[in-house]
């Protein structure tokens, strides 16, 4: 018998296109504007070696062309390619744009630039890092010469990073995986619509089938179980098609770690439907407000978890944490990018342990709530 | 006895919508429970049926307590809810089937069974069609058989034919007939007191909650005082011939309007004869005549002081 409404269930869920877009077509086509609009976003701000004219007519610190020339992106990629040109040539190529900028070593260091633009920005950065530490050096020079030892100079013109934070996992950060990171917790959270349906269609106040259903010689529990397992199926399988979608046909990495990954998304999944469960039977009101009241619980959610702004999610973790525990979009976020950037997985089952917490209480409350339940009004 | 409800009361704030009411249902029977809208016909049965909480009194079906898990007294129920209930998403063949495993459990059973409803309620040539795709008389089937597919003891009827064509209304109340003489018990409410009338083999009357009067047609209308109503298209009829007439001996009252007179006969008694006796000799121009035995209408009429539909 169980079988038997499973089935059933699984058959009326598949024909409601409405829910079935949501889950299955709406996470994939905003992956698709993500990437269109992410990979061009990507594709201007990747660092390549940025070529820049040096006017030779000038008397130039020999230190300071051994350091602009020995500055590296990676082993064996050059930050800037350094031309040594006359002036004139030096305008021709910046003006053709074959240099991004141009340094004129007199006494001080003047620089051009033409555009604005990432290149220029580092370009800019470095000169001016280099005329910051020359002149602390000159006023050390001038005011206590005895500590300038080599040793001190080495050390105060070391070049900074400037263009790569250290990661703890030897990855590459890719701030946009945060969006996808969300659209994959967003679309969990979509489940909340399909356990929402699961309660409207076994509450005897809530729909005429819901009433025909409690009149019926059927557990609650085997309903309850077997309905919220049929949506379970069907939204779960939206996730791994989503997956599916963005690791094979967008090539968006996760990570290596595939099953620890499908373990949140199944528990996201279950959080989610188990939400929409909870939501449709803690309030009193009637279905339409109920409704509203979901998709704005939903909604909030991922905008509390950066779906919008990733600024918001820094700003609820560090100005209130409770907040970003308690909200199933952000502890699933959250997870992945754990799973992405750490080497230790502690925080993955910790956000884990709190969604599956969050699951099991929506699950006895719903549980508890319709339970042998008379309604005062029908 | 069926269903056995003693001091049924279900307040909603301060609104009573179930007054101490009091009903049995005896094995065999079409019981109707006539009364208008929000008399408290939905809202009696939607506690009998354990859906509603009730602030007192106490309901026995089969002879045992009816609670929300009493799964072998509900086995042995069948609902049709007022508002059709069944899936969109599903077939006819598929809703009917799927209701029909809710309370049966074998496989081949439930397939045997759901044939048969459809059968029983003409659907053979709808079976793949989703409900969307129905009329509203063949909807109201489809809900039929998806509260009967299981072959149930008791079946109870809210308002099954509202909004219904005549032609799926007369199909609705032979298969209701249909379905008592295989043995069911049938409860039936409505606020058509033809439907009761036609139907029903013992009447409730009910109005804000209460019991008004219980009994067969015949018994809720010897009940009143009125007897035959006498309709007659009269032409000019004056002030003193409608005073002569409301004298005649058995004449309870007398309205004339538009043509149209309309006489009262005292409970048992008859004027026809009487009248156009009158007619003929006061060489009064008439019409059509018409002769009504007191109908349910005057029964609620009578006892409450209003039409039944308003």
């Amino acid at each position: 018998m169980f079988f038997r409404l499973y089935k059933t269930r699984i058959k009326c869920l598949l024909k409601n296109r409405e829910t079935l877009f949501w889950s299955f077509g709406f996470p994939i086509l905003l992956s698709i504007f993500f990437y269109m609009a992410f990979s061009n976003l990507t594709s201007e701000d990747s660092i390549d070696t940025i070529p820049i004219a040096v006017i030779q007519e000038q008397n130039i610190d020999p230190s300071f062309m051994e350091l602009i020339e020995s500055i590296e992106i990676t082993e064996d990629k050059k930050l800037f390619h350094v031309r040594s040109v006359s002036i004139e040539m030096a305008k021709k190529l910046l003006n053709e744009g074959i240099v991004k900028g141009i340094i004129d070593y007199e006494e001080d260091i003047t620089l051009y630039l033409k555009e604005n633009g990432i290149q220029q920005s580092i370009i800019k950065t470095f000169v001016d890092g280099y005329m910051q530490k020359s002149q602390t050096i000159r006023n050390i020079a001038s005011l206590n010469p005895e500590v300038l030892s080599q040793e001190f100079l080495e050390e105060i013109v070391q070049h900074k990073d400037y263009i790569q934070n250290g990661t703890m996992n030897q990855k590459s950060p890719d701030y946009t995986l945060i969006y996808f990171y969300s659209l994959i917790a967003m679309t969990c959270m979509f489940g909340c619509n399909w356990g929402f349906r699961e309660m409207v269609d076994i509450q005897a106040d809530q729909s005429a089938i819901g009433a025909r259903i409690n009149v019926a010689p059927t557990n609650k529990m085997k309903l309850l179980i077997s309905n919220l397992l049929a949506a379970f199926t069907l939204h779960f399988s939206s996730i791994v098609l989503l997956f599916a979608f963005l690791n094979n046909v967008l090539r968006i990495k996760f990570g290596d770690d595939m099953g620890l990954l499908l373990l949140i998304s199944f528990i996201g999944s279950l959080c989610g439907i188990s939400f929409g469960a909870f939501v449709c039977v803690a309030f009193k009101i009637n279905v339409k407000a109920r409704e509203v009241i979901l998709t704005a619980i939903s909604i909030g959610g991922g905008f509390l978890a950066g779906m919008m702004n990733v600024e918001i999610k820094y700003l609820i973790a560090t100005k209130a944490p409770v907040v970003g525990y308690i909200n199933p979009s952000s502890l699933i976020t959250d997870a992945l990018y754990s799973l992405y950037y750490y080497e230790n997985n502690s925080r993955v089952y910790f956000n884990l342990a709190i969604l599956s917490v969050l699951t099991i209480f929506f699950v006895i409350v719903t549980y508890c709530k319709i339970r042998r339940r008379e309604y005062a009004s029908i | 006895m069926i269903v056995d409800v003693k001091n049924l009361v279900k307040r909603y704030d301060k609104l009573v919508a179930l007054d101490h009411l009091n009903l049995f249902v005896e094995e065999g029977e079409i019981f109707g429970l006539l009364g208008p809208n929000g008399s408290g016909k939905t809202t009696a049965i939607n506690c009998i049926l354990s859906l509603l909480k009730y602030d007192k009194g106490t309901i026995e079906i089969f002879g045992k307590p009816m609670s929300q898990d009493a799964y072998d007294i509900k086995r042995n129920i069948g609902i049709i809810m007022q508002n059709v209930a069944v899936f969109d998403e599903l077939t006819v063949y598929e809703n009917i089937s799927y209701f029909c495993s809710l309370y049966i459990k074998d496989k081949s059973e439930v397939k045997r069974l759901t044939q048969e409803a459809i059968e029983f309620v003409s659907l053979e040539d709808f079976t793949k069609f989703h409900p969307k795709k129905l009329s509203g008389g063949l909807l109201r089937r489809l809900n039929i058989a998806c509260g009967i597919a299981h072959k149930p003891k008791l079946i109870i009827l809210d308002e099954p034919t509202v909004a219904v064509d005549p032609q799926s209304r007369n199909k609705i109340l032979e298969g209701i007939k249909k379905l008592n003489a295989d043995g069911a018990t049938i409860i039936y409410t409505s606020h058509y007191m033809e439907e009761v009338e036609q139907l029903c083999s013992r009447i409730s009357i009910i109005d804000k909650g209460k019991v008004l009067a219980t009994g067969t047609k015949d018994e809720l209308k010897a009940m009143i005082s009125l007897g035959e109503k006498i309709t007659v298209e009269a032409y000019n009829l004056q002030e003193e011939q409608l005073d002569d007439l409301s004298k005649l001996t058995n004449v309870s009252s007398l309205e004339y309007s538009d043509n149209c007179l309309e006489i009262k006969s005292k409970k048992g008694k008859n004027n026809l004869i009487d009248v156009l006796d009158y007619l003929q000799k006061n060489e009064i121009n008439f019409g059509k005549i018409y002769t009504q035995m007191p109908t349910l209408n005057d029964v609620f009429l009578e006892i409450t002081g209003k039409e039944l539909r308003d």
